[in-house]
């Protein structure tokens, strides 16, 4: 493939990398190009490639595990960081982007996370209360009487198995600048294990590791039926699962060495994931916002012997330095507490409350200065631009803002293991980055593009100028969108009102659509028309700039991949 | 457990507000030594002395008597018309703690209070507003076998390790009758009743528990055998966290309070421990106890009970006001409970009911919130009375403490002032002050609010201000 340059603004040679639910998609629309016969080869035949290798010059690098480099180059090869700094070597095949105005910065990595988790299916089983959250004892589900039933218990479930990499939450928080996150099962006291996944792709490609941590949560299921019924079966039942795991292992070890005259060993699917994690020292998240709950999670973990991770921690201010002797690593939740909404305004709120809400966002200060091994999570809210505003309040609160980014980049990959291969702008890196227009912690900063594994996503601008159109775009353009396999055409038959709204049809070789929405302002115009394919409805944008009766511009599908292309008025030579 | 309607919250001047100081530091450390001097200070154990002194250093009792020599650099409170008395030790508690029952099985003996233990429950300081300076805090009634208990000190800032007192033989919750048979609670449509439904389904629970207990007891005492007989193959049983504590009991390493109420249940629970060669230590209510206090006696087990709190239900309609003092001239060691965040705080008017309605002496009334609580869970040797060598958990009243005129001046646990009726209207202020301080910082007081906020704090304790300042605010705890 020959060098292609390429300014942002206008246009861009994204295109998704090819997932196997996307391959029908891509197949008809042919929205890629060719590639190096090298990386095909790494796939099935009909599987087409994005471009494996991208240079983004002239950007300003924060590279989180050094300094900051104010002008100079990221080159990405097959999915990893090549090289990082000023002056590097661009490989003649780069897809060479210009950063100028741009800041680069690693991929944002949430702490813990259920983007894109489904509901475990009911039929996994884990035990009365068990996978799938809690219902009622008694409907449709048996009674725990005590440990040996493993209530709520479903350390096999891994969140890598409950991954739905359709889900809109991904894309969501892709869009956002997050290109990672510990994801964690649901419900149940062992909630299974944790997985680190980078934000695009299918499964497979997701998946960075797995098991990255088991997760225990402290909810009782029961009631006053089904055990356990209170916080304190719940601990209880905890220390008795890991006993029960230890003794598992010295058991079957001792049986395998000589079974003969022994009992054999009961199979107990909960426990060989329980002395895998005490084995391999998988991180074990435990949850504690208050100072109690905080030191009762601390304790559990060294109770049975686990490498605890606190999940919550909003009183962790109070306790920073006990918390940095203990040697645990703290998630800190980002869902600062408020005030209830429906408080009666005349009651009292406790000190302690007001503590609290008052002195949470200092948490992550507090920690810091401690020396305490910590990050961010999003903790339930809604969106990127949520999470950006409560980091602020940590910043406002006295957090550093390099302390703020490493929160949500090399923080969790350094809690969760990971620090080897993400979390920070360095070669041999995954390729995992955001590109903004300003600080990445400003609220009004704008994530430009998102790169994950290398491969590109680039939010195409749908804010409408005001500035009225120069050129008439009315009238039959045929479209011409280059792929490896062929050239798709689409022809294109617009209508564009005086002020520069943009109406008509899309026609190819699959059927005719209709445009839904489409302007043009100044020489720019974006349209957007509705396509079905292979039973999914989604959105086509195109767009670009006129320039001499040539449209140029990028077409995105469903915001999963983009690509190229070119316009001319029929007749108009190719 | 005692019905809610005995637990309407008295809105006494001095713990309405929910002064919530968990988090600020205990009183720091008392460096230089403390003398209480001229007060009537009531030993519990080497009788009252008139005009005396007592002595603290490094949170121990160091000297008591009427002739104690001020140490350079002590602290001297003036004790003049004062009354000091060993701090008072509930013997039956559940507050500070975060979960009370695991009702869902009908042995629980693997859930601990220790680890659900909640230092930011008022209750802790509230009742150390009432001389309270140690409470066995205790699991619920739901279960047959419940679970552990523990006993906290009331040292109020402290987190959950801090409160809990060490070194104490540990104890566990039993309960005889109507909860744990729970067959009268109206169960859930759809879901099996648990086992047991009647008195002689939780003998049955109990009994089968420890021949349970007994086979794991067996199994360990075989691999420690094993071991010590260089057996270097043997694996250790499977630890039962369940009957771990049952072996204690067995062992005599756990002590027994069961939860009763009735003359046969009573007796039915001491022939059961007989069976397995263990006594119960404490019967905890036992309101037919008077009527064998000699069978509780010879069987070796104590009594814990209510001054005059009956009749909230069938099982608790055979009591008499006589009770404590019938047991104790029986020869029983007796206590006085509270069971209950409210009177906690006045236990030594509890104790008092027993001079009333069974003439006990001034002594043995006040050994029934002292000496007797502290003997029942084995710390006698440590507190329960003033003597050299204990630790200092003293109280101050401000009248003759076996009266409804008295009130609490001071509290100290092991020398550290927890309560003190002036510093706690400087907290008040304190609190009213910072609370102000974080509305502000949150944007969120308006200053009329605020300085209405002042004035509730800044009212002296036993004001009617205050009350009414409350009720002004929807406040009413």
């Amino acid at each position: 493939m020959a060098r292609n340059r390429l300014s942002p603004a206008k246009k861009s040679a994204s295109r998704a990398r090819c997932t196997r639910r996307t391959v029908a998609v891509l197949a008809v629309l042919s929205a890629v190009a060719s590639l190096p016969e090298s990386i095909v080869a790494q796939r099935p035949s009909d599987t087409p490639n994005p471009p494996a290798f991208y240079a983004i010059q002239n950007v300003r690098i924060v590279p989180v595990s050094g300094s900051v480099i104010e002008d100079g180059t990221v080159v990405i090869a097959k999915g990893l960081i090549e090289s990082v700094g000023v002056g590097v070597p661009i490989p003649p095949e780069a897809w060479v982007i210009d950063g100028s105005g741009l800041t680069v910065y690693p991929g944002l990595f949430d702490g813990m996370s259920s983007v894109g988790v489904r509901a475990p299916d009911e039929e996994d089983g884990g035990g009365p209360g068990g996978a799938g959250g809690f219902s009622f004892p008694g409907q449709g589900q048996d009674i725990a009487e005590g440990p040996e039933d493993r209530p709520a218990t479903t350390p096999w479930t891994n969140a890598a198995d409950l991954l739905d990499p359709e889900s809109d939450a991904i894309e969501r928080w892709r869009k956002g600048g997050f290109t990672s996150a510990v994801i964690v099962p649901d419900g149940g006291i062992v909630t299974g294990q944790a997985a680190i996944v980078n934000l695009a792709g299918d499964e497979r490609e997701m998946v960075v590791k797995t098991p990255a941590a088991l997760r225990i949560t402290m909810d009782s299921p029961g009631g006053f039926r089904s055990f356990p019924g209170s916080l304190f079966g719940v601990i209880s039942y905890v220390k008795q699962l890991y006993a029960d795991a230890e003794h598992q292992a010295r058991y079957a070890a001792a049986y395998e060495a000589n079974p003969s005259g022994r009992e054999r060993p009961r199979y107990d699917r909960a426990l060989e994931p329980i002395q895998r994690s005490i084995q391999e020292g998988w991180p074990t998240i435990l949850p504690g916002v208050e100072k109690r709950e905080i030191r009762r999670a601390v304790k559990l973990g060294a109770d049975v012997g686990a490498r605890t991770v606190v999940a919550g921690a909003h009183d962790a201010y109070a306790i920073a330095d006990e918390l940095a002797a203990s040697g645990v690593s703290v998630l800190v939740s980002l869902d600062w507490p408020e005030r209830g909404r429906d408080v009666d305004p005349e009651s009292q709120e406790a000190l302690e409350s007001l503590r609290r809400r008052a002195n949470a966002p200092t948490t992550p200060a507090r920690l810091h200065e401690a020396g305490v091994t910590w990050a961010f999570y999003s903790a339930g809210l809604a969106s990127p631009r949520e999470v950006i505003r409560k980091v602020n309040t940590a910043i406002e609160n006295g957090l550093p803002r390099e302390a703020a980014l490493r929160a949500m980049t090399l923080g969790p990959a350094e809690i969760f293991g990971v620090a080897d291969r993400m979390g920070s702008i360095a070669p041999g890196k995954i390729a995992n980055l955001v590109v903004t227009d300003g600080d990445l912690l400003d609220e009004d900063t704008k994530v430009k593009m998102v790169f994950v594994d290398g491969q590109k996503f680039e939010e195409l601008e749908a804010e409408r100028p005001s500035e009225p159109p120069t050129v008439d775009v009315s009238g039959r353009w045929l479209l011409t969108i280059p792929t490896p396999q062929r050239t798709q055409e689409v022809t294109a038959d617009l209508e564009m009102a005086e002020d520069g709204t943009l109406s008509g049809t899309l026609t190819s070789d699959r059927g005719e659509s209709t445009i839904t929405e489409g302007w043009v302002s100044g020489d720019s115009f974006r349209f957007v028309a509705s396509t079905s394919m292979g039973g999914r409805t989604f959105e086509v944008t195109y767009m670009g700039t006129i320039e001499r009766e040539e449209l140029r511009g990028t077409v995105s599908f469903g915001g999963r991949f983009s690509t190229d292309f070119t316009g001319e008025r029929p007749g108009g030579g190719v | 457990m005692r019905p809610t309607a005995r637990r309407t919250a008295i809105a006494s001047s001095v713990l309405g507000v929910g002064l919530l100081l968990a988090g600020t530091a205990p009183t720091t450390a008392q460096e230089a030594p403390i003398v209480i001097q001229n007060a009537t200070v009531m030993t519990v154990t080497g009788g009252t002395i008139e005009n005396g002194s007592v002595l603290i250093r490094d949170g121990k009792i160091a000297a008591v008597g009427s002739d104690v020599n001020v140490p350079g650099g002590a602290t001297v409170i003036d004790g003049t018309g004062k009354y000091v008395i060993p701090g008072i030790i509930d013997a039956h508690s559940h507050l500070a703690a975060d979960a009370i029952n695991e009702g869902s099985v009908a042995v629980s003996s693997m859930v601990r209070i220790q680890d659900v233990i909640d230092p930011t429950d008022i209750n802790i300081y509230r009742s150390a507003a009432g001389g309270v300076t140690i409470s066995h805090v205790m699991h619920g009634s739901a279960n047959p076998i419940g679970g552990q208990n523990a006993v906290i000190k009331h040292r109020w800032g402290a987190d959950a390790e801090g409160l809990l007192m060490r070194d104490v033989v540990p104890t566990i919750k039993f309960a005889l009758g109507e909860n744990p048979k729970r067959s009268n609670f109206g169960g859930i449509p759809g879901i099996p009743e648990r086992y047991p439904a009647t008195r002689m389904g939780v003998v049955d629970v109990i009994r089968m528990a420890f021949l349970e207990a007994q086979q794991y007891q067996a199994k360990w005492q075989d691999y420690e055998r094993r071991v010590a007989e260089g057996d270097r193959k043997a694996i250790p049983p499977a630890r039962d966290l369940k009957l771990e504590p049952l072996v204690e009991i067995m062992e005599g390493r756990r002590i027994v309070h069961a939860h009763c109420y009735r003359a046969d249940e009573i007796l039915q629970l001491m022939r059961l421990a007989e069976e397995f060669d263990f006594r119960i230590g404490v019967f905890q209510h036992v309101l037919e106890g008077y009527r064998v206090a000699d069978e509780i006696r010879e069987h070796g087990a104590m009594a814990s009970t209510f001054s005059d709190w009956w009749a909230y239900k069938m099982e608790a309609y055979e009591a008499i006001p006589h009770n404590a003092a019938i047991m104790t001239q029986r020869g029983v060691v007796v206590s006085i409970n509270s069971d209950s965040p409210e009177e906690v705080r006045h236990l030594n008017q509890e104790a008092a009911k027993t001079m009333k309605w069974g003439g006990l002496s001034e002594d043995e009334a006040l050994r029934l919130i002292t000496l007797n609580p502290a003997i029942q869970l084995r710390i006698e040797d440590r507190v329960g009375s003033i003597e050299v060598g204990k630790d200092a958990d003293l109280v101050i009243y401000d009248n003759y403490p076996l009266s409804s005129y008295a009130k609490v001046r001071t509290t100290f646990v092991d020398g550290e002032i927890v309560f003190d009726v002036e510093r706690d209207a400087e907290m008040r202020q304190q609190m009213a002050a910072e609370k102000e301080g974080l509305r502000r910082q949150l944007g969120e007081a308006s200053e009329e609010e605020a300085a209405e906020e002042g004035d509730v704090a800044a009212t002296e304790p036993g004001q009617t201000g205050r009350s009414a300042a409350l009720e002004r605010k929807g406040g009413s705890r």
